[in-house]
């Protein structure tokens, strides 16, 4: 029997009569409903329209009209699947500073979901540098993404993106102001540009806090000319 | 120099600053081992299967013992042999109290057991006083300038012995290592520790006691009892402590493999107090619609009447307010409250109940062991529920009757029908009863 990746609380799993006799492939649950119902699910009903955070009304919250009056920035529309809770918190720093990967199959499903739903051509993962890819086995981001990868011929998911410059610290450790003068670390690999010229992209990434990364990103791929760009994260 | 690595395994990011990595007695040897479709934790000895552990970075991971610090194959474990650099000690025990001639008898095999350095099994029932049993063996040990360990599965009994081993063998250098420890690990001839700290260990001590064996979670857990073996010398010694041996210990016993010594009589001298099964029929529905089944309410009320204080363990957490607002029903009045394993104020709660400021507490199997409470009765509602063990039931049942005072306390088990697990627990009392009734020094009550 399977047990909960969160709390390793034992999961039975009882076969329906349809799942028997369907041919389909029977999807196991990887954590239990406890755990489920303890991530804060947002409404897009209730969220900012811009940035996905969660809220009372539909309109564009402070942070947004703050990044608008900034010099040289896209908009850009981001949707937050899940609220940055207290529950969040635990699971991003087992799945990534502790270096759980299975806990990557917590949201494999969800992220196929929002993927699909939003109806672009090309996936792009945020990456991460190359010390904390070497130093973590992985790339948090990508690994969410891995249901879309295996599965799908559209979209695809494609690595456009590199890190150049190499962060002296972990943005997770810094403060909103530190990382708001940040510089760009993102470039395009120049062996996409091409391949990405006229598609809808979607820019993935684990966590949105203060947009930094995301726009970043989003300056990034200017120069391949996508019809649309758009961001999709885990956690806002 | 170097001491926080001797008789450790770590990798090198689990060192401290002051590491000194250029030091000729340190040995390494890699973190995992890879073999065909397999890989293997050299840490856990857990066997993972590459396609499932595998990073995208290259090299595998283990997520067994990921919650000490992931391990990966590209990591090595560095250790260095543990060499004794203890300074010698000539009063090592600086405990004053005494024993009994049935506790001496049991000290005396300890002692001899940590001399020839074999693996032994202590078997004394709840309440017998097996940590005072320990101290001459011991003391004996850190004589010899061995290195000690006492080790439990349980993080309350590790912060509950630490504090009476401190008393008793206040010229030893001690630390106390568990997960939600905070104080930085320190090189000692005495380490209280869980049993999922010696993972960190590596051949480090001569003498290892593991207190409660049979309990959750080392009891059946492979990659604990693997980390006993690792974590004690080649030619160590090893003591099982336990009220309640499971089938496993008892195997290798009569195998050979595991030498007892056991101690069936409570240091009072009276007898384990055995259980008495009631029927409680359909409890669950009743409880359901708010109502407990109408016997227990009885023996609630009663023991309220009578002052009588006791413990009423249930199978589940999500069962507790529920059984509680049934109690309100029927005895407005009677004081009392609900413990459980996440409870923030469990410490309290249990204080509570020591200090008389309750009558009763609504647990579950959280409190089956390492609490002592003087004059109590205790009942279980559905005790034939499969959250219960037979080391679970037997502990249970020995809560009550462990003050010499008042030796013999109600053990009052409510069930719907009987199961193995109950069954043995009945006839492992009553076994040891028997033992005990040959005994010169049973009391009779």
């Amino acid at each position: 029997m399977a047990s909960c990746l969160m709390c390793q609380k034992r999961l039975p799993r009882t076969l329906t009569i349809r799942e028997i006799l369907s041919w389909r492939k029977v999807t196991a649950d990887t954590i239990c409903e406890t755990c489920k119902a303890a991530f804060t699910v947002i409404n897009e009903s209730k969220a900012c329209p811009q940035c996905g955070r969660n809220q009372a009304n539909q309109e564009i919250c402070q942070d947004c009209q703050r990044w608008h009056l900034m010099p040289n920035t896209l908009k850009i529309k981001n949707r937050g699947l899940f609220q940055y809770t207290p529950t969040m918190h635990d699971y991003m720093h087992q799945y990534k500073f502790n270096g759980d990967l299975r806990l990557a199959k917590v949201f494999q499903h969800a992220v196929q979901l929002a993927v699909d739903a939003a109806q672009v051509d090309v996936v792009i993962p945020v990456p991460v540098s190359d010390t904390t890819f070497d130093h973590r086995g992985f790339n948090q981001s990508a690994e969410l993404l891995q249901l879309i990868v295996e599965n799908r011929h559209h979209p695809v998911v494609c690595p456009a993106l590199k890190v150049v410059t190499r962060d002296k610290q972990q943005q997770s450790k810094q403060g909103r102001k530190d990382r708001m003068t940040r510089t760009q670390p993102f470039v395009i690999d120049p062996n996409y540009v091409e391949k990405l010229r006229g598609n809808k992209i979607l820019i993935f990434d684990d966590v949105y806090t203060t947009g930094r990364t995301l726009h970043f990103a989003a300056q990034a791929l200017q120069t391949v000319e996508a019809t649309s760009l758009i961001g999709l994260t885990l956690a806002r | 120099m170097n001491e926080e690595l001797f008789g450790r395994q770590l990798t090198v990011t689990q060192l401290p600053p002051t590491f000194e990595p250029t030091d000729p007695r340190i040995v390494s040897r890699p973190a995992m081992t890879i073999s065909g479709r397999w890989v293997r934790c050299e840490r856990c000895h857990q066997q993972l299967e590459k396609a499932h552990v595998a990073l995208p970075a290259g090299g595998y991971y283990c997520p067994d013992c990921l919650a000490l610090g992931r391990i990966t194959s590209r990591q090595s474990l560095l250790t260095i042999p543990e060499p004794n650099a203890f300074p010698p000690q000539r009063n090592t025990l600086t405990w004053a109290g005494s024993l009994t001639r049935l506790q001496q008898i049991c000290a005396q095999d300890v002692q001899s057991v940590f001399v020839k350095r074999k693996r032994h099994l202590l078997w004394a029932v709840t309440g017998a006083g097996k940590t005072e049993m320990l101290f001459l063996g011991l003391a004996d040990a850190l004589k010899r300038g061995d290195r000690v360990a006492v080790a439990s599965p349980r993080v309350d009994v590790c912060i509950e012995l630490f504090p009476r081993f401190q008393q008793a063998f206040t010229n030893t250098s001690m630390v106390l290592l568990h997960g939600q420890q905070t104080e930085p690990y320190r090189y000692c001839q005495f380490t209280v520790c869980t049993t999922h700290q010696l993972l960190r260990f590596y051949h480090a001590f001569d003498i290892l006691v593991v207190d409660e064996v049979d309990a959750f979670p080392f009891a059946q857990n492979k990659q604990l009892m693997f980390a006993v073996d690792q974590a004690i010398k080649p030619n160590g010694a090893c003591l099982y402590l336990t009220a309640t041996p499971g089938t496993e210990l008892m195997h290798a016993v009569t195998r050979r493999q595991l030498t007892m010594s056991y101690l069936p009589l409570r240091f009072h001298g009276h007898l384990l107090p055995e259980i008495q099964c009631r029927g409680a029929w359909h409890w669950r529905e009743k409880l359901r619609r708010g109502r407990l089944p109408t016997a227990l309410q009885v023996a609630i009320t009663a023991r309220l009447r009578q002052h009588k204080r006791f413990l009423l363990f249930v199978p589940h957490v999500a069962q507790l307010p529920d059984v509680a607002a049934a109690i309100r029903r029927f005895a407005p009045k009677a004081s009392f409250v609900t413990v459980h394993a996440a409870d923030g104020e469990r410490v309290e709660k249990v204080a509570a109940m020591r200090q008389k400021k309750v009558d009763f507490l609504v647990t579950t199997t959280i409190l089956e062991r390492g609490v002592t409470f003087p004059d109590i009765d205790v009942l279980v509602l559905g005790a034939d529920d499969a959250v219960f063990s037979t080391a679970a039931l037997v502990q249970i049942a020995g809560r009550a009757g462990r003050n010499a005072a008042a030796p013999d306390g109600k053990v009052i088990y409510w069930i719907e029908q009987t199961t193995l697990t109950l069954r043995r627990a009945i006839r492992q009392i009553q076994v040891v009863n028997q033992k005990g009734r040959r005994l010169p020094e049973w009391r009779h009550a």
